[in-house]
């Protein structure tokens, strides 16, 4: 029974391990919909599984039981319309700037040219360049994950995923690509429409997401999908703000 | 952390680090002291002071006393969209005496020049010039459009303005 | 062993210290190491007994033989050991003012400890592989013998009774693997404890199913308390010597220590005594140098023997060629098989101790049987040479790569896989590159240990016949054991030399540098 419309549909997905004898539940029925263009942050305990919860819906891992629907279909293995971004960049050390970003292409099927093209352009969209041709090595950290996120953008993915994207980074680096990533969402002439981000941070995910998924300590469970309801661009010391967060970080406890 | 450039005036810090400043004064109103960045986000001054000093030399940020204020110039910036932010970044570059020396000495060169003979023309003029300087020399070269770098040739390039 | 252990420490640390004589010892040691060590075998039998008479003569021979195989590769890990303490620990040092014994022993000493106890090891197992086949050796020259295992293997072979080859051989494995478990395993767990990264660096052999002995051992009480037991025991030894050192210390004054006078005082000691063994010594020498004198003039006259002089660079090429023919084999086939045990934790706990326990029996062993079964048809001596260099190379090479293989950072091959790199697009981009290093390294030290491997497989004798093929082992072994020309030996071992000396530094050395600073991987990329 598929929603209707539905963009991106995570029905009753468990995972769990038998590692030496032991079982491991991970995750347990975890239920949730996303039906228009949205930021979702998956926050939670260490350990609680929300780095796995965002490797089933990509396609890298197989749900115990339960399933992903994309656009109504069972995602299995890895789906041309979503991307993802990783918390330590995963960039190739010997490949440059532009042909880390080209390997983002390489499922697509279109003429060399267009692909440096579309690399090109989605390079300067984040702010990169004049580096094409720089290796990681040169680049700061900021700089790499920019890389990353160019390279998950390129093939126009329609769901963006973000595995702790900003933890590498230092706080003021990591401000600057926040609010670059929330205005590559919110530019209607780029895919993608809807961000999906785990993050440990709660400050951020009610800076930057419409909703924060709150999952429970292992095995991970969905506490509460818990709605941001404050307009766009959100001031970190207003009254408002504090409330959220408050109200998020008190049902870790 | 602190890159000292022995004092020649010239940024030492990613812009993104700059930019985050500005960010964070602009969510301020503008105005903000020196310590509540420090105590709010954690970051500690040896971090801060280069990204400040940097914000000076390139006109938009002003630190008086303790006290961090955005410039008009720096609340322009940070409204830009990125091709108007390198527009402008190019325009501020020219503007620093160290950074037109730079270009000059690749012009000279034909427009083309190995990085070590690079350093060396350039502490001709600046004899505290180091390794390092060159490399953010490099940085806001490629960050403004102004300058191409290969790694593997270890090449400086003079880029046409656009 | 122990003799390259205690070598080891004193060169390392010497190297360490002191930087201009590190340069000149880590040169020296570089070119000793990449010389094949059987290739000097004969020779060095040939010398000893000359000095020494027959029976003394071998054994010292094979000691020599299997301290070389071992000293450089423990001096070199030594010096390594030794310049990767961390800074601040030498200031520590010197802030708390520990003498120089306690300063060995408290962070010179423990901070050598894994990387030696990795290589004893290694040596060791190397050893078995240079014993076996010194023995074999010294029993294919009939007049010289060695009393042994490596001697009963190839006494069976030649006089062809298999039975007894195959009982020679299963010993032989049982015993290194005995050796190995109770031994080696539990020394190695118990080194991890000096490991100074926090994040405990892998060891190739993964702890799991037969590897769990090491470690029960390792933490069983028995063990324990024998090592409480031992470590007492050299403890009042090093306390013992720390006090005396201090009293000596403070009898002379910790400043004369720094003071020029003592260290000429030292210095002038030091070259005394090497005067007094060279006097001792000279006699000898003198002695060997009229043999080579004699035996120069032997050889211009010989007719046979400038043949084969002559004949030196097609023996180079062939032994090259066998080499290389090796290599390839080995290359062709370790790759994939390396691939399929990196990606599976299940293979990497199976399949990998099951090759560790192949590779440590010394192809020597089982040389002469495959030997004689391909002896009938007309390539089957050379199939054969070809077949122990592989056992020679192969191992190292998979290891090594197999090392590269876990290497992969995790995020890049899911990376990889997130973007749909595939089949050769995912070796060219991601595989090729993070082991390129490693397949390096396993090449340099494949082809070291392939060296040895081909000059035992260029010559053996049997009771009926010896079989010799045309290469550089071939000559080696002929001119100790049939023309008995020490000027012959030295020439052939020169151009043994050089030529590996040449390949090493032109070919080697420069693709290592080359691709490590290409493919290096940092961490946190």
């Amino acid at each position: 029974m598929s929603r209707v419309g539905g963009l991106l549909d995570v029905i009753d997905v468990s995972k769990s391990y038998a590692a030496s004898g032991k079982h491991i539940d991970v995750l347990r029925d975890i239920s949730f919909s996303i039906d228009k263009p949205e930021v979702v942050s998956i926050v939670g305990p260490s350990g609680c599984g929300k780095s796995t919860l965002l490797r089933i819906i990509v396609g890298f891992l197989p749900p115990t039981k339960g399933k992903v629907l994309h656009h109504g279909e069972e995602v299995k293995g890895v789906d041309l319309g979503m991307s993802l971004v990783f918390q330590n960049f995963a960039l190739f050390p010997w490949l440059s700037v532009q042909d880390n970003v080209l390997i983002g292409l390489e499922h697509v099927q279109i003429p060399h040219e267009q692909k440096v093209e579309k690399a090109h352009h989605v390079i300067q969209e984040v702010g990169l360049e004049g580096f094409e041709e720089a290796t990681p090595k040169e680049l700061s950290g900021g700089m790499k994950q920019r890389v990353g996120l160019a390279r998950a953008l390129v093939r126009d993915p329609e769901i963006l995923l973000m595995d702790e994207p900003f933890s590498s980074l230092d706080a003021l680096t990591a401000e600057t690509l926040r609010n670059d990533v929330l205005r590559v969402w919110a530019d209607k002439s780029l895919a993608p429409n809807v961000v999906v981000m785990v993050t440990h941070n709660i400050e951020e995910a009610v800076y930057m997401s419409d909703r924060v998924l709150v999952l429970s300590s292992r095995p991970g469970r969905v506490i509460e999908d818990y709605q941001v309801r404050l307009t766009r661009p959100r001031d970190r010391r207003s009254p408002e703000f504090y409330k959220c967060v408050d109200e998020i970080t008190s049902l870790f406890t | 952390m602190a890159v000292p450039n022995g004092g020649l005036a010239f940024p030492n810090v990613h812009m993104s680090r700059v930019i985050g400043l500005m960010e964070i004064l602009n969510d301020n109103l503008g105005s903000i002291e020196l310590s509540k960045v420090s105590k709010d986000y954690l970051l500690d001054l040896d971090e801060l002071l280069p990204v400040v000093d940097s914000a000076e030399l390139l006109g938009f940020v002003k630190a008086d006393q303790g006290i961090l204020k955005l410039t008009s110039e720096g609340a322009l910036f940070i409204s830009m969209n990125p091709r108007n932010k390198k527009a402008y970044l190019q325009k501020k570059m020219m503007a620093l005496e160290l950074f037109r020396k730079a270009v000059e000495i690749v012009n000279s060169a034909g427009g083309c020049i190995p990085r070590r003979a690079f350093l060396v023309e350039l502490a001709k003029r600046y004899p505290l010039a180091s390794s390092e300087l060159v490399d953010w020399i490099i940085y806001y070269g490629r960050l403004s459009l102004l300058l191409r770098y290969d790694s593997q040739l270890e090449m400086i390039w003079v880029m046409s303005k656009q | 062993m122990l003799l390259s252990v205690l070598f080891a420490v004193i060169v390392g640390m010497a190297a360490a210290r002191r930087k201009r004589v590190g340069r000149v010892l880590i040169a020296i040691l570089d070119i000793l190491q990449s010389v094949p060590i059987l290739g000097f075998f004969p020779a060095a039998i040939f010398f000893f007994v000359l000095l020494y008479g027959n029976v003394w003569g071998v054994e010292m021979a094979a000691v020599f033989l299997i301290f070389t195989s071992m000293a450089w590769n423990m001096a070199f890990s030594v010096y390594e050991s030794v310049t990767t303490i961390p800074d601040e620990l030498l200031e520590v040092s010197e802030v708390f003012g520990l003498s120089p014994w306690r300063r060995f022993t408290t962070l010179y000493l423990p901070a050598t400890v894994p990387r030696l106890v990795y290589n004893m090891l290694l040596s060791w197992a190397g050893g078995w592989y240079f014993l076996t086949a010194a023995e074999i050796i010294a029993f294919g020259a009939a007049n010289y013998a060695l009393p042994g295992l490596g001697r009963f293997i190839a006494q069976s072979a030649s006089t062809y009774s298999w039975l007894d080859l195959g009982a020679g051989i299963v010993v032989l494995v049982a015993v290194i693997l005995t050796i190995e478990y109770l031994l080696w395993h539990p020394l190695e767990v118990y080194s991890e404890r000096f490991k100074y990264e926090s994040t405990g660096s892998q060891i190739v052999r993964p702890v799991v199913g037969p590897m769990m002995i090491g470690h029960r051992i390792a933490h069983s009480r028995g063990f324990v308390r024998l090592r409480g037991r031992l470590l007492r025991r050299t403890a009042v030894l090093s306390a013992i010597i720390s006090k005396s050192g201090r009293l000596l210390g403070s009898i002379v004054g910790r400043r004369l220590f720094h003071k020029k006078a003592f260290k000429r005082a030292v210095a002038l000691i030091v070259t005394a005594v090497v005067l007094l063994i060279l006097y001792d010594v000279s006699p000898d020498l003198l002695r060997g140098t009229r043999y080579l004198v004699e035996d120069t003039t032997k050889l211009m006259s010989s007719s046979d023997m400038m043949k084969e002089m002559y004949s030196l660079p097609v023996y180079l090429g062939y032994s090259v060629s066998r080499l290389a023919a090796a290599y390839v084999i080995s290359v062709v086939w370790t790759i994939p098989v390396a691939y399929l045990i990196g990606r599976s934790e299940r293979a990497m706990s199976v399949v990998l101790p099951f090759f560790e326990v192949v590779a440590s029996i010394p192809g020597i062993a089982y040389f002469p049987l495959i030997l004689v079964l391909l002896l009938d048809f007309s390539w089957g001596p050379n199939l054969a040479s070809v077949v122990l260099v592989l056992t020679g190379m192969q191992w190292y090479l998979l290891f090594n790569v197999v090392a590269g293989m876990r290497s992969i950072p995790n995020e890049l091959s899911e990376a990889s896989n997130m973007f749909g790199l595939k089949g050769t697009r995912l070796w060219k981009v991601l595989i090729l590159p993070v082991i390129a290093p490693t397949f390096v390294t396993g090449s340099i030290t494949a082809w070291g240990g392939g060296w040895n491997a081909l000059i035992v497989s260029e010559y053996i004798a049997f009771t009926d016949r010896t079989i010799r093929l045309p290469g550089l082992g071939g000559f080696l072994d002929a001119a100790t054991f049939v023309y008995g020309n020490i000027a012959l030996m030295l020439i052939g071992l020169f151009v043994m030399s050089a030529f590996i000396i040449t390949l090493n530094s032109l070919v080697w050395h420069r693709l290592y540098s080359w691709v490590s600073g290409k493919y290096k991987m940092e961490i946190g990329t």
